[in-house]
């Protein structure tokens, strides 16, 4: 009556069956055939790789009757009480639940006694990242020299977290996700001996979708199995597994490409009628707009999880939007998406970030105004070259490399006079700095502040004023008369149209509104600033 | 189909429940599952229904025949009242989270134990996301291969929150939000008045649980605030802007944050249905139907960017008085100033 799962009934037997791993097979064939396996092994990688599954072939293949062999025959009585768990000298610990000292204690208490029938005592610690920090350190001298019929096997979803002291203890071996190629593979062949119908397209959906993981791809080929008994349609299957049809993500975003966004809402809620989680829509939204940017980044070359026709399709609706823009899309895209996630009403958040996406202007590549500005610049030189009256005529439109022109000669120049009365006098210098304007006219040296301040204060005092003759006597090699000018009125006449400024206000429905409930006073009007 | 009437008074989800009652009549009953999908579709009832299915004394006998009320028989009356032997239900108990001695205690040291009277132990664990790392740590081995004849199920509203290691051992049952219409007839049934329906079905987001739970007054207030907001033109009104927010607020109770989140969502709502007569969408995607002349005199003054400016500040006025604690009162006032602020004339 009991059903086992298709994930349990074709956990791999012996090593040829780990789909995927053939480096680590291969290694752990050899170390077994040459009886040169390490006394601790570590087998790391993602859910559903096959890590606990190689670590009991090990256990098998060293307690086999037929003596320590790389094909466990599987039928000897060793080989069955390992399948069915409960040899006695394959010990299999869950660390996550046993997590403490003293439940190592009791593994390190019990190491040194022989194997009971087999050839090697194995203790095999799965999901040792949960073990705790004196559980590892505990067991650091046992792993390190354990007695010689004790094998040691730990495996881990994540690595990171076992201490670097155990890691060196071991031989590490890291498992690799199965690609999407492999799992297809399997799943055929599970397929066709369990007398199952399956589309191939559903297969290369699942594989997919399994993201490496072969467990996935059979638990959710086993949900298939459970709805729909042996025969499977496309159409249900793709709903039951809440899987997609990548179209109805193409035609979104063929219509956010398009900048459509009325069309784009249209194919969302399309897509949520069918029953489409809306957070998984925007991840797949995500994953695709980042698919259309490597395609335009690296042209022609092939995405390894894409069928040449969907590179084509993606190239098709993306043909007219640039690197910048898709990589704003992306952009905008990765972060509305974690939003989305822990939004209350994810279809609200991602019918908003569609409409945002088709609002994305056309961006001008940063290196097209780069080249612009030297072309402009060129042509300022060469201009430069020409004679000063007739060309300003000549290039009307070249109005900026104009600019450019003169104040970078002018600034130079004045630059260089700053610089030198600096060296010469470098407190004058400093206020110097400080003028709006430096000017040279004919015979007058020009200097001109926006408001009265200490800087002009000091220029204008006699002995900086005499100096300052001198210094620009010497640079510019000439005589020249050095005058100050400051722009700005006195703040004394600018008092009176601040009070009527103030009355004004004072007279405003808002602010009187605000007086009134607040019992406020006006302190300061700054004037707001408009974007 | 109707499943031998162990699913009866479930509203929606008639694949995920044809999935389950054919895994049962054909014997291909999974060891673990997770059914995922927001809060307040019926997930666990459909749990309960299946767990009910499982160990039904009087199985064989409905499985043929058109069922339609519910089994009477001792199991099924039992699971009905939660006494079953078998069958339990692990809960979140109002702590922080579900720890792991719960998880040893509640689940693993009554799983590896004999069916006492029914044909499968059945193990529920509500809002499994609440099972901290550890917990969930300690449960993988027990998931992926628990003793013969029972199963667990897993029910949880945010299936993120579960390590991949635990997706990967279960199959997974996805709930989908039920279809509006759907939620509309229900509620329908219930006494409410077709549009009152209608806008409480949107904003449910497809859960009836949600919708249910709207308060039937604030239904009614709708229509007036989302006026009162549209009427608003200037920021120097500021007495009629703290009117439309004490009113919003509710008086007297200034702590309701029932009231408050449900008019914020109705604002949001608003800026939704403004949103799309802007895109020129079907006027049947609209919420507030009744309200389109409103609607599309507002949409006039917004411009679309200054519309999802404000959805996006609503967002994170949401976060700031849900998650953290800000003043409402203050939050509101800066809402409907940006709102103002962003309209035209």
């Amino acid at each position: 009556m009991s059903y086992l799962v298709l994930a349990r009934k074709w956990r791999p037997k012996t090593f040829d069956e780990v789909i995927g791993q053939e480096y680590i097979t291969r290694t752990l064939k050899n170390a077994i055939s040459r009886r040169k396996i390490a006394h601790a092994l570590i087998f790391s990688g993602p859910r559903g790789v096959g890590k606990t599954s190689t670590a009991r072939i090990v256990a098998k293949a060293l307690n086999c009757e037929k003596g320590p062999t790389p094909e466990p025959c599987s039928e000897c009585v060793f080989c069955r009480e390992i399948s069915e768990g409960r040899s006695l000298d394959v010990i299999e610990i869950d660390a996550a639940s046993h997590t403490s000292v003293n439940d190592i204690r009791e593994i390190i208490d019990n190491v040194k006694y022989l194997p009971s029938s087999g050839k090697t005592k194995i203790y095999i610690i799965d999901e040792a990242h949960m073990l705790s920090q004196s559980a590892f350190n505990a067991l650091l001298k046992t792993l390190e020299e354990p007695p010689p019929h004790v094998l040691f096997i730990l495996a881990t979803t994540e690595i990171h977290k076992i201490p670097a002291t155990i890691l060196s203890r071991c031989q590490r071996y890291d498992f690799k996700r199965v690609s999407a190629e492999k799992i297809r593979k399997r799943l055929e062949e599970i397929t066709s001996i369990e007398e199952i119908e399956v589309p191939g397209e559903i297969l290369y959906l699942i594989s997919k979708e399994a993201d490496g993981s072969l467990r996935d791809a059979l638990s959710m080929l086993d949900q298939l199995v459970a709805t729909f008994g042996t025969t499977i349609k496309p159409q249900e299957a793709t709903e039951v597994l809440g899987l997609f049809d990548r179209s109805l993500v193409k035609v979104t975003l063929e219509a956010v490409f398009s900048k459509d966004p009325k069309k784009s809402i249209e194919a969302l809620h399309s897509a949520l009628e069918k029953g489409i989680n809306p957070k998984r829509f925007a991840e797949e939204l995500l994953k695709t707009i980042r698919d259309v940017l490597v395609l335009k980044v690296c042209e022609g070359e092939n995405l390894p999880d894409i069928s040449t026709e969907e590179i084509k399709d993606l190239e098709k609706i993306s043909s007219n939007r640039s690197i910048e823009e898709l990589e704003m899309m992306f952009d905008l895209m990765l972060r509305s998406t974690e939003e989305i996630q822990r939004s209350l009403y994810p279809i609200l958040a991602l019918e908003s970030t569609l409409v945002k996406l088709c609002l994305i202007q056309d961006v001008v590549k940063i290196g097209d105004i780069i080249e612009k500005i030297d072309r402009l610049q060129k042509a300022g030189k060469e201009y430069r070259k020409e004679d000063k009256e007739t060309d300003g005529v000549k290039h009307g439109a070249d109005t900026y490399a104009e600019e450019t022109k003169l104040t970078t000669e002018e600034n130079n120049h004045i630059g260089d006079f700053i610089r030198f009365v600096k060296s010469k006098k470098p407190i004058t210098g400093r206020h110097l700095e400080h003028a709006s304007k430096i000017q040279l006219d004919n015979s007058t040296l020009l200097i001109e502040f926006d408001t009265p301040s200490i800087h002009s204060d000091h220029l204008m005092r006699q002995d900086a004023q005499e100096s300052l003759k001198r210094i620009s006597r010497e640079f510019f090699s000439k005589d020249l008369r050095v005058k100050i000018d400051i722009k700005s009125p006195d703040p004394g006449v600018k008092e009176p149209s601040y009070l009527a400024k103030k009355e004004n206000i004072r007279k405003e429905p808002a602010v009187k509104d605000a007086i009134e409930i607040f019992g406020g006073k006006i302190i300061k009007i700054k004037t707001k600033e408009k974007e | 189909m109707n499943y031998g009437g162990y699913f009866e008074g479930i509203v929606g989800h008639e694949f995920q429940k044809q999935a389950l009652w054919r895994a049962v009549c054909e014997g291909r009953v999974s060891h673990a599952y997770m059914f995922s999908g927001m809060e307040g579709i019926g997930k666990r009832l459909v749990a309960t229904g299946f767990a009910k299915c499982l160990n039904c004394l009087e199985l064989q006998r409905r499985k043929g025949e058109e069922m339609h009320e519910k089994c009477g028989c001792f199991s099924c009356k039992k699971i009905e009242k939660g006494v079953h032997p078998d069958v339990f239900l692990v809960e979140y108990e109002g702590v922080r989270d579900i720890k792991v001695n719960q998880v040893r205690e509640e689940i693993e040291e009554r799983i590896f134990l004999r069916p006492f009277e029914g044909r499968y132990k059945v193990a529920v664990i509500d809002e499994a996301e609440r099972m901290n790392v550890s917990a969930q740590n300690a449960f993988l081995k027990t998931l992926e291969e628990p003793p013969v004849d029972s199963v667990i199920v897993l029910v949880t509203s945010r299936p993120e929150f579960l390590l991949p290691t635990i997706h990967s051992r279960c199959q997974r049952i996805e709930f989908k939000p039920l279809p509006f219409n759907l939620i509309r007839e229900e509620l329908v049934k219930r006494g409410l008045s077709n549009e009152e329906a209608h806008i409480a079905s949107m904003l449910s987001g497809g859960s009836l649980g949600r919708a249910i739970r709207i308060d039937r007054g604030l239904l009614t207030e709708r229509k007036s605030v989302i006026e009162a907001i549209c009427a608003l033109r200037t920021i120097r009104d500021i007495s009629v802007i703290s009117r439309v927010v004490e009113h919003i607020l509710g008086k007297g109770h200034l702590n309701d944050t029932d009231r408050v989140s449900f008019f914020l969502q109705l604002i949001a709502f608003w800026l939704r249905d403004i949103m799309f007569v802007k895109i020129g969408l079907k006027e049947d995607q609209i919420s507030n139907k009744d309200l389109l002349p409103v609607i599309k005199k507002a949409a006039g003054r917004f411009s679309l960017s200054g519309i999802l400016e404000i959805l996006s500040f609503l967002e994170e006025a949401w976060y700031v008085i849900f998650r953290g604690n800000a003043n409402k009162q203050i939050v509101l006032e800066n809402l409907l100033v940006k709102i103002i602020d962003t309209a035209g004339d």
